[in-house]
C-alpha cells in the first residue's frame, strides 16, 4: 500500500503550508459558489465536531522534535494525553529520531495554549507504529483522554473525529467514518473515510462521546479521504505494558532491531505457511501469494499487438513498517510471462534478456545498507530448467536483517518464458533463504515436454 | 663538396640542378646522405663525393639542418678505408642516437649506414654503393581489390547494425525502421570516428588516409561485435558468469586495439614499439582507474551483478543444480556481507552506543 506516512519534516514544511493553505482558501470560497461538493462538506466542521474538538483541545499536543544544537524542528506529529501523570501516545514515525539519535535530537510538546514543554520517550510499537512518550516535569494533572472499550464495537458508518496538527498550521478537527479494517493488511488498520494531512500522525481520533477508537497513521495519496489509524488497543496495549519504564537515553537500534526481527519472523511464517495460489500463463504454473495476503495486480500488452504477448502481475504484502530512515518489513512478488510464437528462438532470447537485464538491484551501498551481493546457477525444479540469480543487501544499524531478492527466468521453452522476481525487505538471512527456495520449488511446467 | 638536394616531401624527386650534377659526375659517388623527418620520411638528400662531411645547424657543414635540437656542428662522418664509417661526435649538448645507445661530444663510433642516426628530432641515413636495393614494388593489380574489401566490411558491419537491431525490435511491422534507423545511425557514428582520425593522419602525414582508416574501423568493429557474441555465448553455454561481468575489458582491448592502429596510420612513427606501449599503458590506466573505482565504491571490480544474457535454452550445456544445492551456496553469501559490514562500519567509524 502507497501509505504517506504523516510525519512532517522540516524541510517541507514550507512547501506543504503553501499547498495547505491554496487548500483552505478553496474551502472557504465555496460556500459562496453554491452547495459544497462531497469532499468539502465533509470538512465543514458540524456542531458535533465542533462540540468534539472544544472537549479533547485541551488533550491533545503537538509534538516535534528538535535539533539539539539549533533548536530547529526537524519533524512535528501530533499526540494526545492518556494519563493524568502526562503520559502521551503518538506514533513511532513522530518520535523516531528520539529513539534512534536522542544524542542530537530532543522532544517537547506543545498544548493549545503553545507553551512548549520537554518530552521523554518510554517505549515505542515499530509494528504498529506507536510511541509512549512523557512530558518531563508534568508539574499539574493533565486532563487525559480514555479509550473506547474493546467491548463496544465500531459500526461501519459510524461518525469519528480525527485531531492533530496539520502542516504545522494550528490544532484541527476532521469529520469522516469508520469504515471498518483495511482488507490485506498485515496488522489491523482501521480504514478511516476523511481527511488526514502531514502534521496529523499520531492524533486521537474520537467517536461521538470523546472516546478514542484509534491513532491518525497515514492515507493513500491516490485516492480522497482514504486515511488509515491505528486501533486504539495497541495503543493501550502500549501503555499498560510501558507506563511506568524509564526514559529511553541511547540510541534504540537494538530494540528496533529486535522488533522488527519479531515483525519479519511473523511475515515469513504466514508467507510460508498460507499455500500459494497458482497461476497459469501457458503450460507455467507460478506461485502468487494468496488474495487473503496480498494485494495483486495485472497486466497485458494490446490484444491488437500480434507481436508477442506479455502479461504482468505484481502483488505486495500490505506489511511494511516504518523504522527510522527507512521503510521496510515486506514481501513483493513480480511476474513477467512472454509468450512470442512469431519470434524465433534468438530473436526471443534477445528480447527475454533484456527483460532480466532491466532488473534493479542495489550494487552500491549507502549509510543504510551494505552493496549487495549476489549468487546465480541453472536450477532444477522438477524438470524445469530455470536461471536463478539471488541478491542480498545487509541492514547495517540493524544487524542481522537483509533485503533479500531472487530474479528467475524459465528456460525450457525456445519462444516462452516466465521471469518472476521476489523480493524480501528487512527479513533475517535464514528467513530469506527459506522464502526464496519456498518461492523457487512452486515453479512448476505443466505443458507438454 | 657534394650537391644538396632538397625534398619538399618525403617522396619527391630528386631535383638536383644541371651543373652540379655535371660536377658529381667528375667524382665517384661515395654514400648517399639522407635526411629523414620524424615520421621516417626523407626531406634532403646530399650526394657524398669526398670525406669526410659535417652535419649541423651552421653554413659551414656539409648538410645544414633546420633544427634547434642540432649544434652548429653536430658531428663528422669519415669514410674508413674497410668501408665502415667513423661517426666522430662533435661539440653537441644532445648528443648522438644509434638505436638504443647515445653518444656524447668527443665519442666516436662505427656506423653501418642503414640505422638512422638520431639528431635532436632529425634523422640521418647513409646509403653506401655497395648496398643492395630493396627490389621494385609492384603496383597494385587492381585498386579494386582494396575498395572491394572496404566495401564489404562496411556492410558486413552495416548487416550485423541491421540484424541486431531485428532480434531487438519487438514490433517488426515497420521493417524499414528496423533497417534505416542502425544504418543511419552506424553511418554518422563511423563518418565522426574515420573522419577524425583522416583529419588528424592528414595533419601529421599529409595525406587524410580515409579509407584505410575505414577498413581499420569497420574492422574492429565487427572483431568488437564478435568478441561480444562470443563472450555472451561461452557465459550462458557454460555458466561462465564472469564473462559477462568483465565484458568491459575484452571491449576496452578492441578499442585499444583499434586506436592504435588508426594511431600508427595517422603518425606513422619511426619506433612503433613506443606508441603500442603508450597505448597499452592507457588502455591498462583506463581499465585500472574503472575497476579501481568501482572497487572504492562497490568493493567490487565489476559493475555487472549477474549475466543476463539468456539464448535459446537448448544451447545451454552448462549442468543445473537443484534448488536445495543452490541455496547452499546463496548461504555462503552471508559471510561476504558480513566482510561488507564490518568494512563499511570500520571505514565509517561507527561505534555501537546502545542503550
Amino acid at each position: 500500500m502507497r501509505d504517506l506516512v504523516l510525519k512532517l519534516r522540516g524541510l517541507l514544511v514550507g512547501l506543504l503550508t503553501v499547498a495547505a493553505c491554496a487548500g483552505a482558501a478553496q474551502a472557504q470560497q465555496a460556500p459562496k459558489a453554491g452547495a459544497p461538493s462531497g469532499a468539502q462538506e465533509a470538512l465543514l466542521v458540524s456542531h458535533d465536531a465542533q462540540r468534539a474538538y472544544t472537549s479533547t483541545r485541551d488533550k491533545l499536543v503537538q509534538i516535534r522534535t528538535l535539533l539539539r544544537n539549533t533548536n530547529t524542528q526537524s519533524s512535528v506529529g501530533s499526540g494526545f494525553f492518556v494519563s493524568r501523570d502526562g503520559l502521551i501516545i503518538t506514533n513511532f514515525h513522530v518520535a523516531s529520531q528520539l529513539a534512534l539519535e536522542p544524542d542530537r535530537y530532543r522532544g517537547v510538546y506543545v498544548p493549545v495554549d503553545g507553551k512548549q514543554a520537554d518530552v521523554e520517550l518510554l517505549a515505542f510499537d515499530v509494528p504498529h507504529d506507536l510511541a509512549l512518550l512523557r512530558v518531563k516535569d508534568a508539574g499539574a494533572d493533565k486532563p487525559a483522554l480514555a479509550f473506547r472499550s474493546k467491548d463496544v464495537a465500531l459500526r461501519n458508518g459510524e461518525r469519528l473525529y480525527s485531531l492533530g496538527n496539520p502542516l504545522d498550521i494550528g490544532f484541527a478537527v476532521t469529520e469522516g467514518n469508520y469504515n471498518g479494517l483495511v482488507q490485506r493488511s498485515f496488522y489491523p488498520r482501521i480504514f478511516f473515510g476523511g481527511a488526514i494531512n502531514p502534521g496529523m500522525s499520531g492524533g486521537p481520533v474520537i467517536d461521538d462521546r470523546g472516546l478514542v477508537i484509534g491513532i491518525n497513521v497515514s492515507k493513500r495519496r491516490d485516492g480522497e479521504l482514504v486515511s488509515f489509524l491505528v486501533p486504539a488497543e495497541y495503543a493501550q496495549a502500549l501503555l499498560a505494558r510501558a507506563g511506568g519504564a524509564s526514559p529511553i537515553t541511547k540510541k534504540s537500534y537494538t530494540e528496533v532491531t529486535r522488533q522488527l526481527k519479531e515483525h519479519q519472523d511473523r511475515i515469513t511464517q504466514w508467507f510460508i505457511n498460507t499455500p500459494f495460489k497458482v497461476q497459469r500463463h501457458g503450460g507455467y504454473s507460478v506461485p502468487v501469494p494468496d488474495d487473503l495476503l496480498a494485494r495483486c495486480w495485472g497486466g497485458a500488452r494490446d490484444a491488437s499487438f500480434k507481436a508477442f504477448d506479455l502479461e504482468r502481475t505484481t502483488c505486495r504484502l500490505d506489511s511494511q513498517v516504518f523504522a527510522g530512515d527507512t521503510t521496510t518489513g515486506f514481501i513483493q512478488v513480480r511476474y513477467e510471462a512472454y509468450d512470442a510464437p512469431k519470434f524465433n528462438a534468438l530473436r526471443f532470447a534477445r528480447m527475454y534478456s533484456k527483460s532480466l537485464r532491466n532488473e534493479q538491484i542495489a550494487a552500491q551501498g549507502d549509510s543504510r545498507m551494505t552493496a549487495a551481493e549476489c549468487s546465480e546457477r541453472f536450477i532444477d525444479r522438477g524438470g524445469l530448467t530455470m536461471r536463478a540469480v539471488v541478491c542480498i543487501n545487509a541492514y547495517r544499524k540493524f544487524q542481522g536483517l537483509y533485503d533479500v531478492s531472487v530474479l528467475v527466468a524459465t528456460l525450457n521453452r525456445p519462444t516462452q518464458g516466465v521471469q518472476g522476481r521476489l523480493d524480501a525487505r528487512g527479513v533475517s538471512f535464514d528467513n530469506g533463504l527459506a522464502l526464496v527456495a519456498h518461492y523457487l520449488n512452486a515453479f512448476k511446467w505443466e505443458g507438454q515436454p | 663538396m657534394s650537391p644538396l638536394d632538397t625534398l619538399p616531401q618525403a617522396d619527391a624527386v630528386d631535383a638536383s640542378p644541371a651543373p652540379t650534377a655535371a660536377a658529381s659526375l667528375a667524382k665517384p659517388l661515395l654514400g648517399l646522405l639522407e635526411e629523414l623527418d620524424r615520421s621516417g620520411a626523407t626531406v634532403a638528400r646530399l650526394r657524398v663525393s669526398q670525406w669526410p662531411i659535417i652535419v649541423g645547424r651552421a653554413l659551414t657543414a656539409d648538410l645544414v639542418l633546420d633544427d634547434a635540437h642540432v649544434a652548429p656542428e653536430h658531428l663528422r662522418i669519415d669514410g674508413g678505408p674497410s668501408g665502415a664509417l667513423q661517426v666522430h661526435v662533435l661539440d653537441t649538448v644532445n648528443g648522438v642516437g644509434l638505436g638504443k645507445a647515445v653518444y656524447q661530444r668527443g665519442a666516436q663510433f662505427e656506423w653501418n649506414g642503414d640505422e638512422p642516426l638520431a639528431l635532436g628530432h632529425t634523422g640521418l641515413r647513409m646509403r653506401l654503393p655497395g648496398t643492395p636495393v630493396a627490389p621494385e614494388q609492384p603496383l597494385p593489380l587492381s585498386p579494386w581489390r582494396t575498395a572491394g574489401l572496404t566495401v564489404v566490411l562496411l556492410m558486413a558491419l552495416a548487416a550485423v547494425s541491421v540484424i541486431g537491431a531485428f532480434f531487438s525490435a519487438t514490433d517488426t511491422a515497420k521493417l524499414e525502421q528496423i533497417a534505416v534507423k542502425p544504418v543511419l545511425g552506424l553511418m554518422l557514428v563511423l563518418g565522426g570516428w574515420v573522419g577524425g582520425w583522416s583529419l588528424l593522419t592528414k595533419v601529421f602525414t599529409g595525406h587524410p588516409q580515409f579509407w584505410r582508416h575505414l577498413r581499420v574501423a569497420c574492422g574492429f568493429g565487427l572483431l568488437g561485435v564478435f568478441a561480444s557474441y562470443v563472450s555472451d555465448l561461452l557465459a550462458f553455454v557454460f555458466s561462465w558468469e564472469s564473462l559477462t561481468r568483465f565484458d568491459f575489458v575484452l571491449m576496452t582491448v578492441v578499442f585499444a586495439a583499434a586506436a592504435l592502429a588508426h594511431l600508427l596510420i595517422a603518425l606513422a612513427p619511426r619506433r612503433r614499439r613506443g606508441l603500442v606501449i603508450v597505448v597499452v599503458s592507457l588502455a591498462l590506466l583506463a581499465l585500472a582507474t574503472s575497476m579501481g573505482m568501482n572497487w572504492l565504491k562497490n568493493k567490487r571490480v565489476s559493475k555487472q551483478m549477474y549475466m543476463s544474457t539468456l539464448l535459446p535454452p537448448s544451447w545451454r550445456l552448462a549442468p543445473t543444480v537443484s534448488v536445495e544445492q543452490f541455496m547452499r551456496e546463496t548461504g555462503m553469501l552471508r559471510q561476504r556481507l558480513d566482510e561488507r559490514l564490518k568494512v563499511q562500519d570500520d571505514q565509517d567509524g561507527e561505534q555501537g552506543d546502545e542503550e
